[in-house]
């Protein structure tokens, strides 16, 4: 006591002898305890810088005992550590060099590497920590606490980083020497490719980066690690991570070293859904190459784990029918299998599988087929009470709109036209309508279309009777007994529509169709052309039959709308298989083209048709994209871009971005150079020397005469304007995969909009609409809106279509609001008006109970299908005038039907009868990486199902009673069973 | 082996086991179709596996023991085509249909600044009797009239020309005849300027040389009178010497005292005026923020003048009353006036609220309104019995009753009502007298209520009268439609947004018609009375 008071006072009298330096004074805050083992700790150190060896082994005991007996805080650092940082240089350089082997330097070596964690911010320092981990005694890794395996962690990935690209450089010296040999041989070449140049360039660059690497290796320590060494410490860290509710340490670090077969062997029961959770959200920020493995490695924990459903979730995004079908013939339990062939069904996904091996394989493929889908939705529709059929009038609700027109008398066949797409939209699915199958007006309605329009108006019987195959059919069949081409074609393209994303095995579709393929009218022609391809879409294997109808007709030549449409509809069916038929005779076409049919609008679906066999095959589709180097331009860079696009789609690949964005930049300044150029030349013998300018010395520099020049600029410019379009949905369509990747679209796009050149500001909106389908968020609505005012009518138009996907089946008032005004804002322009009275239809899709958005199962799948209509009626919107809107070609717009899917959840029993449960309902919340068991909605209501999920929605069941029978995101149909615990 | 049994999926059905000989002609199965389905082998669509089975032979069909197959096809008849006429669209009509079907009234075309003298001629246009007068005029008078040459006689034929030409097409007529004439009858029309165009004109002074123009030279004694009993009547009973349209239609009369303001009322005997006019004025001032207010302060004014009294000028009070009010009234909002400065005609912006009915029952005098009184309970009655409906109409689908203004039971729709409630108007018996006329019976061509009704607004846009644009909006039916070619139909609340106040279109010139009786409401009863019981609240609100 006693001499507490005296240090104490001792301590005030050192104060007052006022010694200004700002160190004593921060020393003379240290609580006593802290000063006491501030001294201590420096005894020991000094103990340790002293000559005497026999006294190293106590001293350093008693700094690992210190230092042990503080790591236990995770808060702040540990005392010890921060008192001895600065005689870390001197314990690493002096002491440890001076002890002689044995246990006491290993000793040395373990606290060198602990205190190593103090000094990462010197980069000779940087992997100390690893590198006397190995040099020290190997105890057990968790005894210097969590914090100390976070650092082996992270200097584990640094290491297992600077050894590949060690080997890398190795491997390009070798080359190097390799080539120089070569060189050598073949003598002075005074010739230099440009190539190789620029190569040497690189290399020289390397050489000079890598050389205080190598100097680096010796200076630390001495020690040089091997990847087996490194391997066996993640052996020992990764374990302990999991078990200390740090598996996103672990996984980080089984990613970075590709050790994923690690992770599989220490992921336990407890946390096999965050491990995998955190695995599947990893993947769109992974390099192409790893993904695969990642995801792969999802599913395995999650099939060793029982967990069927997610498992079959991977391998769908993994795109491998091998693994889906060995997967549903392995399930073991016949209730789960139900619900996986409910997930295929939704996913289109054709699988093998032996249908005599189960009981229940009639209701099995009944559920793979998609067979009851019109079924239940009806249920739904029911249970929300909204059978009754809606007329257009009910949507426009022209009343509230600003200004009217006292047309009421006269008919205009294009607003008529736009009503029969309303009708059908709104009344989509539900099978009743007031315009066309109301009993005494039947044809009333049709006739007050005109010409192609009939045909559209017929069509929508499509929409409203869809997935109804058995009942629908025969309400459209007699249609085909008609004498008008334009009614008769609407019939086929109804048929066509009906069988969309629903399987029969008589394939009706194909029986009706087929024979039109070839139909010399045009209107039947079309019709069967588009009904193939929307029925079939995404069927992969499934729709064999159907292209190998269409195939032939691709390389058909001097019938240009055929081959296109032929071959957008392939590409729909085809779509993400990389299809080699369909491929080859598309390029062949591509190739074989006469001059004149490349510019025009068709061309472009020609090339989506060839895009969408690529669909999210990633490196795979590199054939094809060789394939095209060969045609030529201006398809060439529409084709390359759209084919790179569709590859990469939805994979959040920043990189592919990148490159379309530059792309977009590129083109926009060449244009502007050649443009300003000839704007003041205005001669034409100086164009050839501006064309020079702007980057292309080697083309024309032999004085082309201008007129050439001048078709040379003409033709670029259309390459330009052709592909740039096409990158702008580019972009949308990589980036929509994942959530960052929106946002960032977001703003690019934006940017876009208002620095873009025309054609791209008239892609943009579009774009938008690809990436926020079906999900009308206000920043999106209001960018649009203001662009829909836009004194480009195209940019309008197409900001107009693009706030009908973006409110696809929303029924959102604010949108409802916004177009209304548009309504009266275009009343005068019949194009526009159009265009808005489609965007109403769109928004009120099916009374609100459907969505066009291809991804499902939380976001997490993308049905290729749903994304390959959605994509052919963008394509096509990129010529409004021309294509989508242009009358005759407004049937286009069929290829949105795939998309169409009901967003409802609905619950059945172990046999399949609907049952009600109450389940909650909210905004969901992203728990990926979160510790113990976070909530996963936000906001939520309770309901009865069936229910309505919005767009970024989740459900869980609010009942203890029953329990789903995988654990699949509830969405879609949903198979329940007993909660066994359950107690009343 | 050719004999196997199928599974049959027709509609929502299944027939199961029907029995196949695919050795025979494919007819033999659809009959045994037929019978099971009733669908006609002609209608009979029969899919197996993506094919459809022809009717002559099996080939390319693989029929499976046990497969299913599809039947498509049904017994109803087919759909046929409607028996109306083809529908005739607005994509294939050329302007003149279009704008026949549209119901739009004709437009003028710009002649170059000559917006002002087409706003006039739309507005003067949607006033009936002068375009039937106009009409007789030009059956009667086309060869004399034309020959005289030059002068307002010309004019007022080649309105009538031009009115007629507009009846007839569907399209912009241009009135390069009525221009070409106009600036030969006033010459301060036609002044240009640089580059040779038609400098803008003021369309109020447009207006005033028109209607003058109208007056001296468009009798009605010659032409009309036999067409007209009420008229005829009247001139024989020694009524108002003068008979042209301006005075009868478009004039009206008030008596206006002037009182010595230094002497007082008593020094000096009143002297009594009887003035004319054909505008009332809305003069703006910073208190006028209604048309109403605007009027009556133009009742009252004040004048220099010799007053005998005094023996030198002295400022006299000037009260009128109106006593006579025409059948159309025109209002002229004084919105320009002449800058000093900057030696422009200068622009009012203010915004002054006018309504679509107008009651100028105030501004008349004592006699004038006795006279008056019949004729406006009817109206009242007739408003009650409208408001009534509308309130029902709008209380039915399930709101409370709204309080209904004049205008919207101008606009309201009557006789829709089947229901007991409200009692509906009885249907007018064809066999009725005609409803009372607006004017006096002795006095054709006046208004026997001293309530209008909107018909036709000029607007002005820009900042001085010779500069900026006029436009014309016209009542059509129950809506008011723009009468220049580049717009279209709006509401009623676009016309009140007229009022001024900003840079868009402020009204100009108002043409008020007078408000007409549907039938004679006299013999009706009030219907509040009808319905006591149900709650009077419906008609008094």
């Amino acid at each position: 006591m006693s001499e507490k008071v005296e240090k104490t006072e001792k301590q005030e009298n050192a104060k007052a002898n006022g010694k200004a330096n700002e160190k004593e004074a921060k020393e003379a805050e240290l609580s006593e305890e802290d000063a006491q083992l501030k001294d201590e700790l420096n005894m020991l150190v000094e103990r340790l810088q002293e000559s005497d060896s026999n006294l190293y082994k106590p001293a350093l005991e008693s700094l690992r005992n210190l230092i042990r007996s503080s790591t236990t805080s995770m808060i702040s650092a540990p005392k010890p550590l921060k008192f001895l940082r600065p005689h870390y240089e001197s314990l690493r350089n002096e002491v440890y060099v001076k002890i002689p082997d044995g246990p006491t330097k290993r000793l040395c070596a373990d606290i060198v590497s602990v205190l190593a964690m103090t000094a990462v911010d010197k980069p000779e320092f940087r992997t100390d920590s690893l590198r006397y981990r190995f040099l020290g005694s190997g105890e057990d890794i968790g005894a210097w606490g969590h914090e100390y395996v976070r650092h082996l962690t992270g200097q584990c990935v640094l290491e297992w980083e600077a050894m590949a690209e060690a080997e890398q450089q190795q491997m390009l010296r070798q080359r190097r020497l390799e080539r120089r040999q070569q060189r050598q041989q073949s003598g002075a070449d005074s010739k230099k490719d440009k190539d190789d140049n620029d190569e040497d360039n690189d290399e020289s660059g390397d050489e000079d980066g890598e050389e205080p690497m190598e100097e680096d290796g010796p200076a630390a320590g001495g020690v040089r690690i091997t990847r087996d060494q490194l391997l066996s410490l993640c052996e020992l860290i990764i374990p302990y991570h999991m078990s200390h509710n740090a598996e996103s340490e672990a996984i980080d670090l089984c990613v970075e070293t590709g050790q994923l077969a690690m992770l599989e062997k220490h992921t336990g029961q407890a946390n096999y859904q965050r491990v995998c959770l955190y695995l599947t959200s990893c993947v769109p920020y992974l390099p192409d190459e790893d993904w695969t493995a990642v995801l792969d490695t999802a599913r395995r924990i999650y099939l060793k784990f029982g967990d069927q459903g997610n498992a079959m979730r991977c391998a769908l995004k993994l795109n491998s029918p091998e693994l889906v079908s060995k997967q549903f013939a392995e399930t073991p339990d016949p209730t789960v299998r139900k619900q996986l062939a409910c997930l295929l069904g939704r996913q289109q996904f054709a699988v093998d599988w032996d249908e005599d091996a189960y009981d229940d394989a009639e209701l099995l493929s009944e559920l793979m087929a998609n067979a009851r889908l019109n079924e239940h939705f009806h249920a739904l529709g029911r249970e929300l009470d909204i059978m009754e059929p809606k007329l257009p009038e009910d949507i426009y609700k022209s009343h509230l709109e600003p200004t009217r027109m006292s047309t009421g008398t006269v008919d205009s066949a294009r607003q008529n036209l736009a009503s029969s797409y309303v009708n059908g939209l709104v009344n989509c699915g539900f099978g009743r309508d007031k315009l066309l199958m109301e009993d005494d007006n039947k044809m009333k309605w049709i006739y007050r279309n005109k010409d192609a329009g009939m045909m559209s108006s017929v069509a929508t019987l499509g929409w409203l009777l869809l997935w109804d195959v058995d009942g629908g059919l025969v309400q459209i069949d007699k249609y085909l007994y008609l004498q008008d081409d334009n009614i008769k074609a609407g019939a086929l393209l109804a048929c066509g529509v009906v069988n969309s994303g629903v399987r029969n095995e008589c394939e009706p579709a194909l029986a009706l169709l087929a024979d039109y393929v070839e139909n010399k009218t045009s209107c039947l022609n079309k019709a069967a052309l588009i009904g193939l391809g929307v029925a079939y879409a995404g069927r992969g294997s499934g729709g064999e039959s159907a292209i190998a109808k269409l195939q032939p007709l691709i390389t058909e030549q001097g019938k240009p709308e055929q081959a296109a449409l032929a071959a957008l509809s392939c590409g729909v069916i085809a779509a993400g298989t990389l299809h080699s038929d369909v491929t080859s005779s598309i390029l062949q076409s591509l190739l074989e083209a006469p001059p004149g049919d490349r510019v025009k609008p068709l061309a472009r679906l020609h090339a989506l048709g060839l895009a969408l066999c690529c669909l999210g095959r990633q490196e795979a589709a590199e054939p094809v994209l060789a394939g095209l180097a060969a045609v030529e331009e201006p398809v060439r860079s529409l084709a390359r871009v759209l084919c790179e696009a569709c590859a990469y789609a939805c994979t959040g690949n920043v990189l592919k971005v990148q490159s379309m964005l530059h792309l977009l930049s590129e083109k926009a300044q060449e244009e502007i150079g050649a443009g300003d150029a000839g704007s003041s030349s205005g001669g034409g013998g100086s164009r050839s020397t501006s064309t020079a300018s702007s980057g292309r010395p080697l083309e024309n520099n032999s004085g082309s005469p201008s007129a050439a020049a001048a078709d040379k600029k003409s033709s670029e410019e259309a390459t330009t304007a052709y592909a740039q379009g096409a990158a702008v949905l580019g972009v949308a369509l990589v980036a929509m995969g994942e959530d960052v990747g929106k946002d960032m679209a977001f703003r690019i796009f934006g940017n876009l909009l208002r620095f873009g050149e025309a054609n791209i500001k008239r892609a943009v909106p579009l774009a938008l609409g690809l990436v926020y389908t079906s999900n009308p968020e206000l920043k999106v609505l209001d960018l649009l809106s203001k662009f829909s005012h836009d004194s480009d009518l195209e940019v309008a138009l197409s900001s107009i279509l693009a706030m009908g996907l973006c409110g696809a089946g929303t029924n959102n008032a604010r949108l409802a609001a916004m177009l209304r005004q548009l309504a009266g804002y275009h009343a005068k322009d019949p194009l526009a008006l159009f265009a808005v009275r489609l965007a109403q239809g769109l928004t009120h899709l099916g009374k609100g109970t459907l969505t066009l958005t291809p991804s499902h199962s939380d976001k997490f799948l993308n049905n290729p299908g749903a994304l390959a209509g959605l994509l052919a009626v963008l394509v096509a919107g990129l010529d409004m005038r021309r294509l989508l809107l242009a009358s005759g070609w407004d049937c286009l717009l069929f290829y949105l039907t795939p998309a169409i899917q009901p967003r409802l959840l609905m619950t059945f029993d172990a046999e399949l009868q609907p049952m009600q449960v109450p389940v909650r309902v909210g905004q969901a919340v992203d728990t990926v990486g979160q510790a113990g068991r976070p909530k996963t909605i936000t906001g939520f209501q309770t309901h009865t199902t069936p229910v309505l999920l919005a767009y970024g929605e989740r459900a869980e069941l609010a009942t203890e009673e029953y329990e789903p029978v995988s654990s699949l995101p509830l969405e879609g149909f949903v198979i329940l069973r007993k909660n066994p615990n359950y107690q009343a | 082996m050719s004999s196997l049994t199928v599974h049959v999926k027709w509609q929502k059905q299944k027939f199961s086991d029907v029995p196949v000989d695919t050795s025979q002609p494919p007819e033999l199965f659809k009959a045994t179709l037929y019978s099971l389905s009733g669908v006609p082998p002609d209608r009979q669509k029969v899919m197996v596996k993506g094919a459809v089975l022809p009717d002559d032979s099996w080939s390319g069909i693989a029929l499976k023991p046990g497969a299913t197959v599809m039947l498509l096809g049904s017994a109803e008849a087919l759909p046929e085509a409607p028996a109306t006429p083809p529908v005739k669209f607005v994509e294939d009509m050329d302007e003149s249909e279009l704008a026949k079907a549209m119901d739009l009234p004709p437009g003028l075309n710009n002649l170059g600044n000559t917006c002002y003298m087409n706003a006039t001629l739309q507005c003067l246009r949607s006033v009936p009797e002068l375009r039937s007068i106009l009409s007789k005029n030009r059956l009667a008078g086309l060869g004399g009239a034309a020959a005289s040459g030059g002068g307002p006689e010309v004019l007022v034929s080649a309105m009538s020309n031009l009115f007629a030409a507009l009846d007839k097409s569907g399209n912009a007529v241009s009135p390069h005849v009525f221009l070409h004439l106009m600036h030969a009858a006033f010459p301060q029309f036609a002044t240009k300027a640089e580059g040779g165009v038609f400098q803008q004109q003021d369309a109020n002074e447009c207006w005033v040389e028109l209607v003058r123009c109208l007056q001296s030279r468009l009798p009605i004694s010659s032409l009309t009178r036999p067409q007209l009993p009420n008229l005829a009547k009247t001139t024989e009973a020694g009524g108002p010497t003068d008979v042209s349209f301006t005075d009868r239609y478009l004039t009206g009369s008030m008596t206006c005292r002037l009182t010595c303001q230094e002497c007082g009322p008593e020094a000096e005997p009143e002297v009594n005026l009887v003035e004319t006019f054909s505008q009332l004025s809305c003069f703006i001032d910073k208190d006028v923020k209604y048309l109403h207010t605007g009027l009556t302060n133009a009742m009252k004014s004040s004048l220099t003048k010799r007053c005998d009294r005094l023996g030198r000028d002295a400022v006299y009070s000037k009260q009128s009353k109106i006593t006579r009010l025409p059948a159309y009234l025109t209002v002229q909002f004084v919105r320009f006036y002449y800058k000093e400065k900057e030696q422009v005609n200068a622009k009012v912006l203010k915004d002054v609220k006018f309504s679509l009915t107008l009651d100028i029952y105030q501004l008349c005098s004592e006699e004038l309104q006795a006279r008056l009184k019949p004729v406006r309970e009817q109206l009242r009655r007739m408003d009650e019995w409208l408001a009534l409906q509308s309130g029902a109409a709008k209380r039915r689908p399930g709101g409370p009753a709204v309080a209904q203004g004049a205008e919207q039971a101008t606009t309201a729709d009557t006789g829709t009502n089947n229901a007991s409630w409200p009692p509906s108007l009885p249907p007018v018996d064809p066999g009725a007298p005609p409803p009372p006329a607006y004017y006096f019976g002795d006095d054709p061509g006046s208004n026997a209520s001293g309530q209008y009704m909107l018909q036709a607004v000029l607007t002005h846009q820009g900042r001085s009268s010779s500069s900026g644009h006029y436009l014309a909006w016209v009542r059509k039916a129950d809506q008011p439609a723009n009468a220049n070619p580049e717009e279209d139909v709006c509401h009623w609340a676009d016309i009140l947004r007229l009022s001024g106040g900003g840079d868009w279109h402020c009204a100009y010139l108002l043409l008020y018609g007078p408000r007409q009786l549907d039938r004679d409401y006299s013999s009706l009863p009030p219907p509040t009375d009808a319905s006591a019981s149900q709650g009077g609240a419906a008609g008094t609100n």
